[in-house]
């Protein structure tokens, strides 16, 4: 699978979400993984995705599999990337908080 | 008789199509253009998911009709979105490795 793994930020490349960033919570074969934004921080909604769809980042957060959308804000809070995608999500006027 | 309202640019906003009159002459009736379809703006391949008409009709639909619902809807295709996405991807500093494609 290479860099797609649990707990993985990657960015959304196509779709009504392309270019937004999101989280992947569960590896469900070597196609298909479930992700979520969440989607009150990035506006992209927990679903399964294509693993072409998403463009893994160098960031790596610490969650376990199929971690709950709140469990994924909170680990993603404790990163230096959260006001990033705070910052970005504001611009894109995405995401229901 | 009466000014031509479209005046010496009609033939720029019309379309001129010969019709045989009653009397034997042949005369031209300008009519309404037609709109062409959308093109990527990026790669010129129309567009797909989006609908052409006059602005009569378009101004009945949906906005979800009129073009796809994603970034860039009814401008890139989904070609060049990905293209110019993962291109962000990188430019931004991050991995260039990528199942996406469009890497290698």
């Amino acid at each position: 699978m290479g860099v797609i793994e649990v707990g993985r930020l990657c960015v959304k490349v196509a779709g009504r979400e392309a270019g937004r960033k999101c989280v992947v919570v569960r590896i469900i074969d070597k196609n298909f993984v479930e992700i979520t934004g969440p989607k009150s921080l990035t506006g992209v909604r927990r679903r399964r995705a294509n693993v072409k769809h998403l463009v893994p980042l160098p960031v790596k957060i610490d969650i376990s599999e199929g971690a709950s959308d709140d469990e994924v804000l909170e680990a993603l809070k404790s990163t230096a990337i959260y006001e990033e995608l705070v910052r970005e999500t504001k611009s894109k006027g995405g995401g229901v908080s | 008789m009466p000014e031509d309202p479209f005046g010496p640019r009609k033939r720029l906003k019309k379309r001129r199509v010969a019709v045989k009159t009653p009397g034997g002459r042949t005369v031209y009736h300008y009519r309404r253009k037609i709109h062409g379809k959308a093109k990527c703006a990026r790669c010129g391949r129309p567009l797909t998911g989006t609908r052409t008409g006059p602005r009569s009709v378009m101004a009945k639909l949906a906005k979800s009709e009129k073009r796809p619902n994603r970034p860039y809807g009814g401008y890139l295709c989904s070609k060049c979105l990905r293209d110019l996405m993962i291109g962000r991807a990188i430019g931004e500093g991050w991995a260039a490795m990528s199942p996406a494609g469009g890497l290698a």
